[in-house]
């Protein structure tokens, strides 16, 4: 009886929102458990002129809890992706905030450990009319058990004035997290390079601040196979202002190679890419 | 004729008939694993120690494949685990996770628990139900199994795993590192329904080094196992 109440309730409330609430909520459902939940959000509670749509995939997780990386490391796995079933969206981009290295068992891992935003950004095949953001999301969350989630999110935005919606502020702030230049965080890379030591290939990597001190910088670097190296070796100079970072690397192939690597330190993150020869 | 046999020592022994069959077959733990995921090497660690320690014990790694299609392919995932999970999981209301462990067909828990675990299979040990004894000998490339009398039914499920495998962790850097499991699964497979009468069947030899055969109940208990090499591994 009561949660036949409430979920009456909670109908009559939806469906007096858009008229109650000019801003009205431009976010899906929440799909998971207690643990570790998903949810679409956009920006703007309809399609204006723009060519773009802002939005943003929510993950939850519970204290203890978290979910993984776009290159997880040894073990987990990366969200996937699937949207089938949208309508006039022409192409998608998700950015990735910075993540944060855990280790357990000698297994590197990289994780989101609290609540995150993948920002997404979303061509239009036609600015201006109706669309709808369909994804399917496969993705594992994990605490001392890992479990293995499918979400089918949905969210339908009408044609009209584009407005900023409640969630917009979220996607906002997600945005910042996610690393961009070295300039834009106040770094500059005065060497980056693949060198040969007694141990193996290494990425040297030598960094500037021109703004806070460097605390705790970690390097991860993508593009040397499936997994992720370990945390780099950290020399701090000059009060911090410089780091020298080493990471050893597994054997490479010959040729020109394309390493990705993410920088962050506390708040700060920054991606840059070094061609290892 | 060797149940009866089994029985009267039994009953000589002063021992109920159902003590006599439970003091026999080894408590079946079945680990739900998978190389894919970050929280299963303490649960690992675990089967690894009942599998080299316990005689009393039926240690089983299940690699199930739902992390697979995440993008790691663990070479020895199946579907047959991932399915026996889920009716695990319909049965015990908790979906599916790695690492669970099923103890007897009967209690489940996170599968690095070990105190739970431990409490779980003392408990099978001394209340454990058995329907009815179950024997391997092989015969070239047959598996010659009998199961004996008793009360009840079940499913005569074969089984082939392999005593030990060491993988690289070929996702990290060059450490070396690597993940020793040992009785991993490598086939499981109905052969038979067993419905009170003794029960004799041969099979070809399953995919694996070593053999078990256990006895499921409709509800999913099991009520019979044992396997073909001495014990510990």
């Amino acid at each position: 009886m009561t949660l036949a109440r409430i979920s009456s309730l909670v109908l009559l409330s939806v469906a007096l929102a858009p008229w109650s609430n000019p801003a009205h909520a431009a976010a899906s459902d929440w799909v998971g458990d207690r643990h570790v939940a998903v949810r679409l959000i956009a920006a703007a509670d309809s399609v204006g002129a723009g060519s773009t749509l802002q939005a943003g995939l929510e993950f939850r997780f519970a204290k203890g809890w978290h979910g993984y990386w776009r290159t997880p490391g040894d073990a987990g796995v990366a969200p996937m992706l699937d949207w089938t079933g949208s309508e006039n969206i022409a192409r998608e981009e998700v950015a990735w905030p910075a993540p944060s290295r855990s280790v357990s068992e000698d297994l590197q891992t990289v994780v989101y450990d609290h609540d995150v935003v993948l920002p997404l950004t979303l061509s239009l095949r036609q600015p201006g009319a109706a669309a709808r953001i369909h994804l399917s999301v496969l993705h594992g969350g994990c605490s001392e058990i890992c479990v293995p989630y499918q979400a089918d999110l949905s969210l339908a935005l009408p044609a009209g004035s584009g407005a900023a919606s409640p969630e917009a502020a979220l996607i906002d702030a997600a945005r910042k997290t996610v690393p961009g230049t070295p300039a834009s965080a106040g770094i500059e890379v005065t060497g980056a390079h693949v060198a040969g030591t007694a141990t193996g290939p290494a990425l040297l990597v030598d960094l500037r601040s021109h703004d806070k001190p460097f605390a705790k910088p970690d390097l991860f670097v993508e593009g040397t196979g499936d997994g992720i190296p370990a945390a780099p070796t950290v020399e701090l100079e000059a009060g911090g202002q410089n780091a020298h970072l080493t990471v050893r690397l597994p054997p490479l192939p010959p040729g020109d190679r394309p390493l990705t690597v993410t920088l962050t330190d506390q708040d700060r993150a920054a991606e840059f890419v070094v061609i290892a020869q | 004729m060797r149940s009866r046999l089994v029985l009267s020592l039994g009953l000589m022994a002063g021992l109920s008939p159902l003590a006599a069959f439970a003091a026999e077959r080894p408590v079946v733990v079945e680990l739900f694993t998978s190389q894919g995921c970050n929280s299963c090497p303490p649960a690992n660690a675990y089967l690894n120690e009942l599998s080299k320690d316990r005689r009393d014990v039926l240690p089983l790694a299940f690699h199930v494949t739902y992390w697979d299609r995440l993008g790691w392919k663990d070479p020895f995932s199946m579907e047959a685990a991932t399915d026996r999970q889920d009716r695990y999981g319909h049965r015990f209301g908790d979906g599916s996770y790695t690492p669970e462990i099923v103890v007897d067909g009967a209690t489940s828990a996170v599968g690095s628990h070990r105190g739970e675990v431990g409490s779980a299979i003392e408990a099978a040990k001394h209340n454990g139900r058995t329907a009815a004894a179950v024997s391997i000998t092989r015969n070239g490339g047959q598996v010659a199994i009998e199961v004996g009398a008793g009360n009840g039914i079940g499913k005569v499920l074969l089984i082939g795993f392999d005593h030990e495998h060491t993988t690289p962790i070929s996702r990290g850097e060059n450490s070396g590192r690597t993940l020793t499991e040992n009785n991993v699964v490598r086939s499981i497979r109905s052969v038979g329904q067993w419905s009170g009468a003794q029960l004799r069947i041969s099979e070809p030899l399953p995919e694996g080094q070593d053999v078990a055969v256990v006895l499921e109940a409709p509800d999913g208990q099991i009520v019979g196992a044992s396997r073909l090499s001495g014990g510990s591994t």
